[in-house]
């Protein structure tokens, strides 16, 4: 299941520990056409709400930051070859919990009330 | 908060899914599908843009041409009716208080374009400095609209809409007959803010909407937003009033010298024109390097040592690398160049203030690398 957070980035549970992150697709369009991709290198770890990954558009620059204190697994290869083909749907990074993280515990939204958050922006 | 003015395209923005931005008191579209696709379709077909956010005027009166020529650095005496030029105007330090376009349409009458960022300063000016002429303005920037057709078909397309027979030059100006019960003429200029050869209409709303549905109805052009505006107008290196120009900057600094005439008996600011403390030059970063320098960003020297300051940059998809046009010291003209960001950095290769133009003929600039101070 997906959840978002209020930095728009979203999480979804891949199985075994490991995590899946993307952006939505209100940063899909607040960023625009994204020329590239830069995440940080795999297999390290990192603190919450270090930057992940940079994703530079021509308009802006958007950050993915570590929900919790996380190792990178992988960035995914044809984001970082094609940036301009990212959507809502497409994952970015994976990652895992150093500490062990109980997802239901993450500060995030579902979809019905992400969708009410982003009325209030 | 005051209400946000609409350009003339806003019911088709509206409905054509663009985004907007408040954009000097205006409700802006950015863009409508995507920058980079906005920007291709004008560097490889039409693109067209609403610019009526622009402030238009007329000045007239038997001393127009002596008010204009004081108050610009541009030489007016050798402008002819049915032609523009580009020139600044400054205060008297020699600051640029604006950039603007003036057209002379008669012997004692003249169209005046300013930035809209800069509308209600320049208002103020015009207005304490025409006092003493036999001159007045009439600001039509709410009567009359403006788009502006650019791109390498831009110009044939456009004649053949508007039946017009003779292609104007570049600055060229002149009305168009058009069979229309509208009591505002409509004004054609052979200019733009893209790199590419098109014009800019100005006139009824109502008639320049048409011609906007025209274009991407029967010749296949593409609405713009200020989003592919900029990222063209960068690679052309044409000064953006607020980022790569502005009070503290003179037009010797700004690469403005050929708008300077400097042999002209007097222009407001004359005598500070040609203060150059600081060198506009445009930087080329490495294919593949993955950083953009966006304004405000410091430049380096081999040594790390700030010797200057972006003033715009984005990813440039005609040269596939980023571009960026940035003040130095003079005194560090040959230096190597460098910016870091996100603690990491890259050399810059150093050239003028231009990259990417299309008018008359197809010229990229080739960058060097910077000399290696040794």
């Amino acid at each position: 299941m997906v959840q978002y957070f209020k930095s728009h980035e979203w999480i979804a549970e891949k199985g075994e520990g490991v995590y899946q992150m993307g952006i939505s697709q209100y940063a899909c369009d607040q960023l625009g056409d994204i020329v590239f991709v830069e995440a940080k290198e795999d297999g390290e770890v990192y603190d919450s709400a270090d930057s992940l990954a940079i994703l530079e558009s021509v308009k802006a620059v958007g950050d993915i930051y570590a929900p919790f204190k996380a190792k990178l697994i992988s960035t995914n290869k044809e984001v970082v070859n094609s940036p301009e083909e990212i959507n809502s749907k497409t994952w970015i990074i994976e990652i895992s919990s150093v500490d062990g993280i109980d997802f239901d515990d993450l500060d995030t939204m579902n979809s019905g009330e992400y969708d009410d958050y982003l009325e209030t922006l | 908060m005051a209400e946000l003015k609409l350009p003339i395209s806003h019911y088709f923005n509206q409905t054509n899914g663009a985004r907007f931005a408040d954009f000097a008191g205006w409700k802006m579209p950015t863009f409508y599908t995507s920058i980079i696709e906005e920007h291709k379709a004008t560097r490889e077909h039409i693109g067209i843009f609403d610019v009526s956010h622009m402030g238009r005027w007329l000045v007239s009166g038997k001393e127009s041409l002596d008010f204009l020529n004081d108050l610009v650095t541009n030489d007016l005496e050798a402008l002819f009716a049915g032609s523009g030029i580009y020139t600044a105007m400054l205060n008297e330090e020699g600051g640029i208080i604006d950039d603007l376009i003036i057209y002379k349409i008669g012997d004692e009458e003249f169209m005046l374009v300013n930035n809209a960022g800069n509308h209600d300063i320049d208002t103020a000016w015009y207005e304490k400095q025409i006092e003493n002429y036999d001159a007045e303005m009439i600001d039509m920037t709410e009567v009359w609209g403006q788009i502006a057709v650019q791109g390498p078909m831009a110009k044939q397309v456009l004649e053949q809409l508007l039946g017009i027979d003779e292609p104007l030059e570049y600055f060229g100006f002149g009305v168009v007959d058009c069979d229309d019960d509208t009591e505002e003429p409509l004004i054609i200029a052979a200019t733009g803010y893209t790199g590419e050869e098109g014009y800019e209409l100005y006139g009824d709303p109502d008639i320049l909407m048409d011609i906007w549905e025209d274009l991407i109805d029967e010749h296949d052009a593409t609405p713009c937003g200020l989003g592919s505006r900029d990222l063209l107008r960068l690679e052309a290196g044409y000064c953006l009033h607020g980022n790569d120009i502005d009070i503290k900057t003179t037009p010797y600094e700004a690469g403005l010298s050929w708008v300077t005439k400097m042999d002209k008996e007097d222009f407001i600011g004359k005598s500070a024109a040609t203060r150059k403390d600081k060198k506009l030059i445009g930087l080329a970063f490495p294919e593949g390097d993955k950083i953009i320098p966006r304004s405000h960003t410091k430049v380096l020297n081999e040594a790390g040592e700030e010797i200057g300051e972006v003033t715009s940059g984005n990813f440039s998809s005609m040269l596939n690398r980023a571009i960026a046009l940035a003040y130095i010291k003079p005194e560090y003209e040959d230096a190597q160049v460098k910016v870091s960001i996100r603690n990491k950095e890259s050399i810059a290769q150093v050239g003028k203030p231009w990259f990417y133009r299309n008018i008359g003929k197809k010229q990229v600039q080739e960058f060097k690398s910077s000399a290696i101070v040794s």
